[in-house]
This record gives structure tokens, sequence and C-alpha cells, in this order.
């Protein structure tokens, strides 16, 4: 059936539905207008279907725009109605299931004026250019209250001689009061610029914001005026924000209020205050003149990791990696992808080209100590983590005066974890009985088993009993002689063990279990790849 | 070679004997000593009597990988108006008068229902807990040995008060020699798994597994093993285990829930092991190496190399 007419006919039979526009087909969509009829005023609706119709022209697909009101939940910007039809390949079949979502949003949010449990960001129109992070911070601030706020850059704005439309940068600090982020991250160079607390979101209708420095006016305290007006003739300190003027409101959440912030963007050339004389007083006015908003984002640890992350416990908790090779290496991206914010690494060796297969290097470090190559890309994952690394290895020294400082330096941690696969030092960690959790990481070869043991005292025992006597010798050499085979596993075959291992040892802990040893082994039976975990 | 497993276990509680130690006990005896004389002088008119040994070393189940040198101190009916002034005033005592330059000040800690206290000698870190407690009326002490303690509150659980009896505990694993064995067992396998089990928890259960099977335990140490870790695999979850020093005071209920269930999959898990390979018993009860007479060529501390990293 022609798309044109399938839309044509369906809207015409809807009851209380006029067709006011029948459907055509134009150079990207299928366009039509619609009335809907309701318990308040009628409802125009231009509506737009890809020409892909019934599959989406991504992300688009249908798009009912609403011309007649604003500012209702779950309407966007530009007035189209937020809706999430389900896939499907039969166009009859979908457009029923959009009508029926369309007329929910109408009866739900628009007649009834239903409000969500959750809070829903204000609609606001945001200006190409950049992307503000900020975290939250523990502060109390009163309508009125302004000062300085510091950001800084993460990269250059320009990339591959492109501006980027979202410059990437992050709120250092608002007053005195600074986000949580990584020590790394807080010392990056830094600008500043004027924050001003409203108290109130600025809004013009309902979620929409005010576009109109006129409308916004009301917002400001005359001091917050002044200190705009100020900046008339004033050189901006950045070359991509003549003045970027830090705003915070109050907004609700289940846990009660939190603050939020949105960026506006002030060209020094179009400074919208003024001053009027009242009563032999200076009083400041804003201009009929369109606010520039520029994007901001709650990157605050909680909303960071939201999505997926580590237990607290595992995640609150200081961590030691000993070995960074291709174990170690990939367990501390793991650990950093999950949320973790305390981790120390130590290895006393340099990034080699045979390394990269299977670790998580990257070529250009070629040469680097692994430590430092490793430090550097763990905290371009993680803005909250505190990296050390240490290039060097634990004193196997187990004297009295040696061990005590070793002990000391180990004691500081909550959880050691062992991917050496160094005998000797298994030894010396059983003898020294730090009070940290150890796990002990190795993969045999031709990773045929995964062993992680964990105790105090008897790790070294429990793995020469555990880790399986294997024959096949190692076969690959680096050109560097019989003293330094490798044993043959891939990424894949790291990361599989190691991501399973991990999910074990943190799923224990979430459940508040005792994290024991366990072999994981694989095999393929008939062509299937089975995995075993054994726990002891 | 299968593993014996009795010879196995019986070789564990031999490198596990406290008289590997003496020098470090020795140690403690004499630190113990001093504290109990600086106790004796600074509460010599408020106590009812000399403080008193307690914990593993005191029950004679103790391992020498963790073992607890305790004092208790019982002081009069009346001197102190509550029980919460006794214990701040113990504290107080350790962190402001008492003098001695091997107890590390930052490390003085009030604890649920003791002062933890730690000591550098010569580089050997000692740790002792003292346990204030009050006689229950005039008199008291002298007849039935009861003494109230205070008990701070810790996260969600309020400060409480219990009634306890040092001397009943002592005597309740007195001349049991087959349950204790199997204490220590259970010890170190709680030390080298990192559970966190309460010992006195242990030592009521395997007490109560002994009993429930009287005439019936064998004589062999792993059959007598295996008996305990089947009954606490079984009873765990649904057993009701009393302080012998106060029968209102339900000592299984330290566990949660859940802790029990986790207790009792445990047992399950090793008993399995155990059956798959006998050798895996090693995992879960090894020998102390720095005190087992080695024989040549018989595997301990083997560095093996063939694991990669």
């Amino acid at each position: 059936m022609d798309k044109c007419l399938l839309f044509n006919t369906f809207f015409r039979d809807q009851t209380g539905v006029k067709l006011l526009e029948e459907f055509f087909t134009g150079n990207e969509f299928i366009i039509g207008k619609i009335q809907i009829d309701t318990a308040k005023e009628p409802l125009l609706f231009n509506v737009e279907a890809p020409l892909s119709y019934p599959l989406s022209n991504s992300p688009l697909s249908i798009r009912f725009v609403c011309t007649n009101v604003d500012g209702f939940l779950h309407l966007n910007w530009d007035g189209s109605v937020c809706i999430h039809p389900e896939k499907n390949h039969d166009p009859a079949e979908k457009l029923i299931n959009e009508f029926s979502l369309l007329k929910r949003w109408i009866q739900d949010y628009y007649i009834e004026e239903k409000t969500d449990s959750h809070y829903e960001y204000l609609i606001t129109p945001f200006a190409d250019g950049a992307k503000f992070l900020f975290t939250d911070i523990s502060a109390n601030f009163k309508k009125g209250d302004q000062g300085l706020f510091e950001y800084s850059q993460l990269t250059e704005p320009i990339f591959h001689g492109t501006m980027l439309v979202q410059h990437p940068l992050i709120i250092q600090k608002i007053g005195e009061h600074e986000c949580c982020w990584g020590t790394f991250y807080k010392t990056l160079p830094k600008f500043k610029s004027f924050w001003f607390f409203i108290e109130t979101a600025p809004v013009i209708y309902r979620r929409k914001i005010i576009t109109n420095w006129e409308d916004f006016e009301k917002y400001l305290s005359p001091t917050q005026l002044k200190t705009i007006h100020e900046l008339h003739g004033k050189t901006g300190q950045n070359h991509i924000f003549d003045y970027p003027i830090l705003i915070g409101y109050k907004i609700p959440t289940t846990n009660g209020n939190e603050i939020h912030w949105q960026m506006i963007k002030i060209p020094s050339n179009q400074i919208p205050t003024y001053g009027e004389k009242a009563e032999k007083k200076w009083v400041g006015k804003c201009q009929d003149q369109q606010i520039k908003w520029v994007c901001t984002i709650n990157s605050s640890y909680h909303r960071f990791f939201g999505r997926g992350g580590l237990c607290t416990k595992l995640a609150d908790s200081k961590i030691l990696i000993l070995g960074c090779g291709a174990i170690g290496s990939s367990l501390a991206e793991i650990l950093t992808r999950g949320g973790l914010q305390d981790l120390t690494l130590m290895d006393f060796d340099f990034v080699e080209a045979g390394n990269i297969c299977r670790s998580a290097f990257e070529f250009n470090q070629i040469g680097y100590p692994k430590t430092f190559a490793l430090e550097q890309k763990i905290r371009m994952i993680s803005p909250f983590i505190n990296i050390r690394s240490i290039q060097n290895h634990i004193d196997k020294r187990i004297d009295k005066p040696n061990k005590t400082n070793t002990l000391k330096f180990l004691n500081q941690f909550d959880y050691i974890f062992d991917c050496t696969t160094d005998m000797e030092l298994c030894y010396v960690l059983d003898i020294l009985l730090p009070t940290s959790k150890i796990f002990n990481f190795s993969i045999s070869n031709k990773a045929k088993e995964f062993v992680c043991v964990t105790g105090r005292g008897n790790i070294t025992e429990t793995k020469a009993h555990l880790f399986p006597v294997d024959e096949d010798k190692p076969l690959f050499y680096e050109g560097t002689g019989c003293w330094d085979p490798t044993f043959e596993a891939s990424y894949f075959d790291i990361n599989c063990y190691l991501n399973l291992a991990i999910k074990n040892i943190n799923d224990k802990i979430k459940k508040k279990l005792n994290a024991t040893t366990f072999v994981i082994k694989t095999e393929m039976n008939d062509e299937v790849l089975n995995f075993e975990l054994i726990d002891y | 070679m299968a593993t014996d497993k009795s010879k196995h276990l019986d070789e564990v509680l031999q490198s596990h004997r406290m008289a590997h130690v003496e020098p470090l006990m020795n140690k403690y005896i004499k630190k113990r000593d001093e504290v109990k004389e600086g106790l004796d002088k600074k509460y010599s008119q408020k106590k009812v009597s000399s403080p008193i040994n307690s914990g593993s070393y005191a029950k004679h189940d103790a391992i020498n990988t963790k073992f607890d040198i305790d004092l208790c101190i019982p002081f009069q009916y009346d001197a102190f108006t509550t029980l919460e002034e006794m214990a701040d005033d113990v504290f107080n005592f350790f962190s402001k008068e008492y003098k001695d330059l091997q107890l590390v000040q930052y490390e003085i800690r009030k604890q649920r229902v003791s002062i933890g206290l730690t000591f550098l000698i010569d580089g050997d870190i000692i740790k002792m807990d003292i346990v204030p407690g009050r006689e229950l009326s005039k008199g008291d002490y002298e007849k039935t040995k009861n003494l109230n303690l205070y008990v701070r509150a810790k996260l969600d659980k309020p400060a409480t008060t219990t009634q306890t009896n040092i001397q009943a505990h002592i005597d309740h694993i007195k001349e049991k020699n087959d349950e204790r064995q199997i204490i220590r067992l259970l010890k170190i396998w709680k030390t080298h798994h990192n559970s966190d089990i309460k010992s006195f928890f242990v030592e009521l259960i395997i007490i109560r597994a002994f009993e429930d099977n009287a005439g019936k335990v064998p004589s062999e140490l792993w059959e007598k093993l295996n008996l305990a870790l089947e009954f606490i695999r079984d009873k765990v979850t649904s057993i009701s285990l009393k302080d012998p020093a106060n029968s209102n005071n339900i000592v299984s209920n330290i566990l949660s829930d859940s802790e029990k269930i986790n207790l009792s999959l445990e047992m399950k898990r090793m008993l399995e092991r155990i059956y798959d390979n006998e050798d895996n018993i090693k995992i879960y009860f090894p020998v102390n190496d720095k005190y087992v007479v080695k024989q040549k060529g018989n595997g301990h501390s083997k560095l093996k190399t063939e694991s990669f990293g």
C-alpha cells in the first residue's frame, strides 16, 4: 500500500481526528497535518515520518510535532512528543502502536498533567560549542549568592582541523566548593568566570527554560545584574567562551533537593544588560536578547557509573595490583571501569612491542615503564580514580626491620591482586601475612585454566596444589633466549577468564559471602565451548 | 599418592602448636602481667578481684597463627554509676594515664565489649583486649563469678549490656580434648580463609556436635572433623546455642540467617571438594610451614614456575 495513502486513510478513520493537510512525500519525510480533539482544547500536530517508514532512519522514526501548546512533560524543545514505539516492519501495525502512544501522552501529560516520580531536566535549546561536566558539591547556597567558578578543558577544542560540536570541559570549583574529580583532573590548567545561584528553575512555562534575557531579569539579584553589566568593554579570557556564566538552582530528587547547574554563554560584544536610573539609583535591566544556553551534564560518580559497576564495597576499597602484565593491566582497566577510586600499581618492567597484543597498553607506549603507561591509560578512563604507580617490586627480605616496612606498605590496602605469577613473592606474602585480602591470579599455558587463590599464609601451598601440571612447555620465544619463554594465550582468552573471575569475586562480596579460592576451566566438548568454575 | 587425611590433620595441629612460638608468648605473658599490675594499682579500691586471664590462650584452644591473650577486670557493684562510665574509665586510663613506650597510642580502640591495645615489642606486634565487667550485685562476684559488660553501639546496633562469666567459659571447654582438636582445626580454617565467624560460636557448635553424638564419636581425627563439618552443614541454620555463662544470651543469634546459610554452604563445598580429591584437604587445613619438620622432597614450599601473568 502506498505510504501516503496509509497515513491518510488511517487518520481519516480515527474518531476525534481531523486530517488538516493530506500526507505527501517530501524530500526527506512523508508529511501531513492532523488535529486531535481532547477534553481541553484540540491539539494540532505536524506528522513527519521518514521515507524508510516503517523502518526508522536512525535515530528518527515518526514525529508528532505539536504546534499549539508547549512546556508539557515529555514534549521536546521543537514540540515533538517524546514517544518510544516498538520496532515493527509492518507499517499498519506500527502506526497503530505509535498513535496509541500519542493518545496516551495526550491523556497523561496534557489532559491530566501527571507528574513523573523522577525529575526531568528543563527543555533547553543548547548552542553548539561545548559541554560542561560537573559533580554534585556539598554546599548550601541561597538566592543571590555569586562568586567565581573554575573550569578546565579536557581536550583541545579542535579535532582533526574541525571545531568540536561539544568541546568537553569540567567544572573544577564553585566558590570554595570543589567538584569531586580525581587528583589528576584537579591539576589541569584552570580558567575562571562567574557563577550565580538563582534558587528556582528559570522556566517560562512548565519545563520550558527561559530563552530571553528580559524574562531572565527577575531571577537575578541587583548584584548579579551589576556583575554582568561590568563585563561591558572587557575582553573574555578564553578563546571559546567570552563569558561562561554558571547558573545554579535547586531541583527535586528522590533524596530531597540537589543543585543543578546550567551554563550561559555571553559573547563579549553582546552583553545583555543596561542600566536605568530610578530614584537616583542605578538599576540593572536585561535587554530583549536571546540567551545562549550551553550544555551541562551532572557527571557525579553515581551517575557516571550508574549503568553498571563494581559493588560498593569493592569500588570503595583501596586496591594494590602487583604485576602489570597481561593479567594485571587488563584487571586495572576492568576495575577502573567498574568505578574503583583508589588504585596502586606496582611493576618494575617496561612495555615491549610484544606486550601490546594482549594487554591494556598502546603502541605509542613502548619503552614506558608499565606502571606509568597504565596509569596514563587508567586516568583517561575514569575522572574519579586516584591512582599511584610504583616502578619497583616488593622487597623480599623477610627479616624484621625490612619486614615491618613492607608490611606497613601492604597493610594500607583492602585488597591485593597478585598478578606477578612470581612464586617467591607469593611465598613472601604468605610469610608477611598482611591484613589485606590477597587474590593471586594466574593462567596456565594455552589458557586452559585460570586459578585464583586467596587465603592467609597458605597461598603458595594451595597454588602448588591447584595449578595444573602442564606437559606443554611454552613455545613462544621472542628471540630472547631460553630464559624467557612466554605463555600462549590471547587477549580474549585472558579477558574472558578475568571478567568471569571479577564477576565471581564482585558478586560474592556484594552478597557478603567469603570470596574463596576458585579455578575456571575451559574445554571444547563436542564442538561446544564449556566453562567450569570450581569454588573451593 | 592420596593424602592420609588424619595424618595430615595431625601434622596441621602439631605445626600450629603454641609451643612453637614460645619466645613470642613470653613477650605476651610479660606484657600481660605488666598490664595486670597497672590495672591492679589503678583500680585497687574499685576492683572485686585481680584481672583474670581470658581469650583462647586461657582456654587452651589457641593456634600459633592467631591467638588472643586477653584480660578481664571485675569491678565492684558500686565502683561506677553506669556500665558505660566503667567502660569509658578503663579506656581513658589507657589513653591518658597508662605509661608504656611500647604501647601504640593511636591504636588504643574502643571495641564492642573491650578496649583494644597494641604493643610494638622488638618489631613484633602484640594485641591485647581488656574487658571491664561489673558484678551483678554487692558481693555477688565472690559467689557466682558473674559480670555485667557494657556493649558499645556499632553501626545500626544500639548500645546494650550483657551478662557473662569468664570462668564458666573456661570450664565449658575444660577437659574436652576431642572438641578442642576440632575447634583448633576450624580456627585454622577460619584464619586462612578470612572467615569472620566468631570463635565463641565455633566453640559452642563443636561442643554441641560432640554432645549430640555422645557415644558415637569416632576415634580417627578426620572422622571426628568430618562429623563436626557435617553437623555444622546440617544444623547451623536451625540450631540454638546458649551462652554457658548466661542462658538468656543466645549466641547463635550473632549470625544472621544469611550468614548461617553461607556457613552451611561453605561446609558443604569443603566436604564435596575433599570427597572429590583427598588432597584438597590441604587447601582448607594447611600445615604451618614455619613449624613443620620437613621430610626431604615432601613438597612443602615448592616454588613452581609454570604459571604466567
